[in-house]
């Protein structure tokens, strides 16, 4: 009896994992539909996901989910008087609060659910246009079908392990006595270093998976302000890790609410500024570097550098000649300020505010920046610059004390004695980490490190050897803003890696 | 009736749901940190995460175990895997005891 429960269990998992996917292409379709109501693919496509989240829903008991698919599945069926858009867009939200509600059940809660918002004020429904002439081939793009696998996440997490444990072995080996083994060795090397970086590239995954509903979301929500705006999304296919869409998707929520709270402007205020009515935001993900760009730029107004600057010298953030001076892109980072955007009234005529101090926090703890650009008048761009999450770095590792550090080796430029480097700006790692020190440090070597604000010397007992490794989180409440996370040696123990900017 | 680990801590015992225990780990080299939230006294490698090692002593009254020399009992608390820092695992009972709260632990009630 217990085995069936659990049966039943899984299967409700794995009906929630499709029922999503099918979920976001109703919501495709759906849309698409309510553009052109004569989109035969789009028609055919809405009703392919309701009949096979019929089906699936009646397979594991879930039947009003099945009866709720069905009657949609009905209202589209019916070619003598089609039904609202607004309608099936309900019924829509409707059928995803019930997946959610399984997923949350199952043990499966969090998105990618599409369009769940809820939708302020009810939009009066448009009077259901009359079907022209079926057949009409009007271009759909086909769904891209990349060769692709729903992997669950425990799988690939466990995969992982597995190659870590033989990374070790392999370190362990290495120990051994040399002659013989020095080929097999590099052999293995080669093929541990393949494996696991296939490894990493599984959990690789199109950034526009996080990406779905929020056309919807971006016209609801300017709807219920009473403005107009559309979003046009690009780079949907940018590549980045799994364990990154949730957040991403969060952050870029937090973004388009700015966009629309702070950026476009009212119709009237646009056709005064010579603008279409219709504001635009743009939402672009793409590869740069060995990271990922994602970014919401919005034609609004842009951001007033007098209002942020007088609001940043109220606040003490800088003096009144420097606020002069400061290059725009350095004045526009204290919107993220957290005193900043408490302040209120000021966000709404400068420009932006609430909430960004919330995305930048978000964006640190993946490890990345924020930056902000604004052309006064014509635009303003949040940008979110996140690192390759979870690929291998090099590091330095260096002895302090009794301790390992580990630092990024792009940020390195050297080991030199200490003493034979004067004209470089030092900080002695023993007195900043409070390394506990039995015998007098040795303090024998600076290792000069670049970093935005000018070149630093690390004052470290030696340098020990570079290692290649996954940089990884560190637990919630030991997080520190100098602390970049930790690697795992060959040898098993946990070495945190230094971040040189926050040091 | 729950199963329970028992453990000991100075000179007193304490239980956790066998459940919510994931592995016992012999003693091994905890990584310090600089800056470390109250009860938390290091880090420690298991399987491909980096976990904290939460010592419990001050809040239990009795001294903390020798931190490279203890047992670690990898269980859950506030949704995380942490590591348990005892001085040793006793046996496994069959008891309506009790276990210890994590939780209430780590948000210091």
């Amino acid at each position: 009896m217990g085995d069936e429960a659990d049966r039943l269990a899984r299967r409700r998992v794995t009906f929630v994992q499709d029922a999503r996917r099918r979920l976001a292409a109703l919501s495709d379709s759906l849309l698409a539909l309510e553009r052109n109501s004569a989109d035969r693919a789009a028609l055919d496509e809405a009703r392919r996901a309701l009949h096979t989240l019929k089906g699936n829903a009646g397979l594991v008991g879930l039947e009003m989910l099945a009866a709720t698919a069905h009657a949609l599945e009905d209202a589209l069926a019916d070619t003598s008087s089609p039904p609202s858009p607004v309608l099936l867009l309900r019924g829509l939200d409707v059928l995803s609060a019930m997946v959610a509600s399984v997923a949350e059940a199952a043990g499966q809660s969090g998105p990618p659910i599409p369009a769940i918002q809820a939708l302020g004020e009810a939009p009066t429904p448009t009077p259901a246009r009359p079907r022209e002439g079926v057949g009409s081939d009007s271009p759909r793009p086909l769904r891209a079908q990349p060769s692709q696998i729903a992997a669950s996440v425990r799988h690939l997490d466990s995969l992982l392990e597995l190659v870590e444990e033989l990374r070790l072995a392999h370190s362990e080996l290495a120990q051994a006595p040399r002659e013989m083994l020095e080929r097999h060795l590099a052999r293995q090397r080669r093929l541990l270093h393949e494996l696991h970086n296939t490894v990493l590239e599984t959990r690789l995954l199109p950034v526009g998976r996080a990406f779905d509903g929020f056309e919807r979301l971006v016209r609801d929500l300017a709807e219920s302000a009473g403005y107009q705006a559309s979003l046009v999304i690009e780079g949907a296919g940018t590549e980045i890790d799994r364990s990154a869409l949730d957040p991403v998707r969060e952050l870029v929520v937090h973004l388009l609410r700015n966009a629309l709270a702070h950026g476009i402007e009212p119709p009237e205020e646009r056709e005064a500024a010579g603008k279409p009515p219709m504001g635009t935001i743009q939402l672009a993900a793409r590869q740069a570097g060995d990271g990922v760009v994602i970014e919401v730029t919005d034609d609004g107004h842009g951001l007033d550098r007098q209002r942020i600057a007088t609001q940043a010298v109220a606040l003490g953030l800088c003096s009144e000649e420097e606020a002069a001076t400061m290059a725009d892109a350095n004045l526009w980072t204290f919107l993220a300020h957290p005193g900043f955007s408490t302040r209120s009234g000021v966000d709404r005529v400068a420009g932006r505010g609430i909430g960004l101090n919330a995305v930048r926090q978000g964006v640190e703890s993946l490890r990345g920046r924020l930056e902000i650009e604004s052309q006064p008048g014509r635009s303003t761009t949040v940008r979110l610059r996140l690192p390759a999450m979870m690929a291998l770095e090099d590091v330095v590792l260096v002895r302090v004390g009794a301790e390992t550090y580990a630092i990024p080796e792009a940020a390195v430029d050297g080991a030199r004695p200490a003493g034979e480097i004067a004209d470089l700006p030092t900080l002695d790692l023993q007195e900043r980490l409070q390394v506990p020190r039995e015998a007098p440090s040795t303090a024998g070597v600076v290792v000069a490190c670049r970093r935005a604000a000018g070149p630093v010397g690390l004052l470290a007992d030696n340098v020990a050897r570079r290692e290649t490794a996954v940089i990884k989180p560190l637990p919630r409440r030991t997080r520190r803003p100098y602390l970049l996370g930790a690697i795992v040696t060959g040898a098993g123990q946990v070495v945190l890696v230094l971040d040189i900017e926050q040091l | 009736m729950d199963e329970l680990v028992i453990f000991r801590l100075g000179s007193s015992e304490y239980a956790l749901a066998a459940e919510t225990v994931h592995q016992i780990l012999a003693p091994r080299p905890v990584t310090r940190l600089p800056d470390p939230p109250p009860l938390v006294c290091g880090l420690v490698a298991w399987r491909a995460q980096v976990l904290p090692v939460i010592a419990l002593g001050e809040r239990l009254g009795c001294a903390d175990p020798p931190i490279d020399r203890c047992t670690l009992v990898v269980t859950e608390a506030q949704g995380e895997l942490v590591a348990l820092a005892v001085d040793e695992v006793l046996h496994l009972v069959e008891s309506a005891a009790q276990p210890l709260n994590l939780e209430q632990m780590l948000n210091g009630r």
